[in-house]
């Protein structure tokens, strides 16, 4: 009987929270305390001092780079858990391992379609600096194209495709990759991951090849994010 | 009057709902991957509440058009983009990890019931 207490908590949670929600300013108004001076410097400064148009990647990537290192590296840790705990799992119990789907319209479907998905998945990472995306987005994306072939065609053929030492070989490389841009900024004579303070050339603004180090660091980590997706699904979907 | 209040802020309650759905799944079911779940959907619930935040009516997407302070263009709030970026690769690490240790367990215990796993500890 975990019903009752269970309800109980729920609805003195539900109270608390109502409380807050009659204070709480309305929605979608330019009066939101969040909308302070933090807001205002990030988004008037930002082009000047970063040299991209895209706010959301310049404080991840630049602003805030150190972060994101840990980030990436709660991703790493993560996968490193999981396949260490799963080492070894051959699946006594388990009924049977993940097989290739019989559907011949899925099969041809997802065929047509993983090429585009990766384009797509590409251009995002790429334009990350330019456009709405960046390197977590567009290596979901990516990562998400291998993880369908995975679904479809099963883990024998995606292991022949993709072998799993690739994967943990980006993925490992891309981390290193990251703290190798981050010790750039060292060798110039500046901050840990520094940009523009460490002298690096930002480029003409809206050009491809802009943002100094925010580019090197948004590919090492959409290549990172769809190496850890791809590396977490296969271990889920257990032995090869 | 409050029914007004509340249309305002549909968002927020909306999160709360969405907090609250999966605190419940948490607390009432048994199967460890149920619980994993509703811990998914109180992660939704928290995000729609960051980006709800973030927004304001009649914004443009946090690309800078034009460089300097005094633009005449107002952005959503980026901060929030970033924060939520954080918390979905927080969220996509503990539902992997949780996923590997259940399926270890299902390995060793043969079921995925709380109560079940509790009487065969002891």
């Amino acid at each position: 009987m975990r019903h009752l207490p269970a309800l109980l908590l729920v609805v003195a949670i539900a109270y608390v929270l109502a409380l807050t929600l009659t204070e709480a300013p309305a929605f979608g108004g330019l009066d939101v305390p969040a909308r302070n001076e933090v807001m205002r410097f990030y988004l008037d400064e930002e082009l000047d001092q970063a040299g991209i148009p895209n706010t959301v990647t310049a404080i991840i990537f630049d602003y805030r780079a150190y972060d994101t290192m840990g980030e990436a590296t709660v991703l790493f840790t993560a996968v490193g858990a999981a396949a260490a705990v799963l080492a070894g799992h051959a699946g006594k119990l388990v009924a049977r391992p993940m097989a290739a789907t019989d559907d011949v319209i899925l099969r041809i479907v997802s065929r047509m379609v993983i090429p585009f998905v990766q384009v797509f998945g590409i251009y995002v990472v790429v334009y990350g600096h330019l456009s709405p995306g960046g390197g977590f987005a567009g290596g979901t994306i990516l990562g998400g194209s291998m993880a369908l072939y995975l679904f479809v065609f099963g883990p024998k053929r995606t292991a022949r495709k993709i072998p799993p030492a690739w994967g943990e070989i980006m993925e490992g490389a891309a981390a290193f990759w990251y703290v190798l841009v981050g010790l750039g900024g060292v060798l110039l004579g500046a901050n840990f991951l520094a940009n523009a303070a460490a002298g690096v050339p930002l480029g003409v603004q809206g050009q491809l090849f802009s943002g100094g180090a925010i580019w090197l660091i948004g590919l090492g980590v959409g290549v990172k994010v769809a190496a850890t997706i791809v590396n977490l699904l296969v271990h889920l979907a257990g032995e090869t | 009057m409050l029914s007004l209040d509340l249309f305002l802020r549909l968002n927020y309650l909306a999160s709360i709902m969405l907090f609250l759905i999966g605190l419940h799944t948490m607390l009432t079911h048994a199967n460890l991957i149920k619980k994993v779940m509703g811990m998914n959907i109180m992660e939704t619930g928290i995000f729609l509440f960051l980006v709800s935040i973030g927004y304001a009516h009649g914004t443009l997407s946090p690309i800078i058009r034009q460089s300097g302070p005094e633009q005449g263009l107002i952005y959503t709030n980026p901060l929030l983009a970033a924060i939520v970026l954080t918390g979905i690769v927080i969220a996509v690490s503990t539902t992997a990890y949780a996923l590997s240790i259940i399926i270890k367990l299902y390995e060793q215990c043969g079921t995925l019931d709380v109560d079940r796993l509790e009487k065969l500890r002891s």
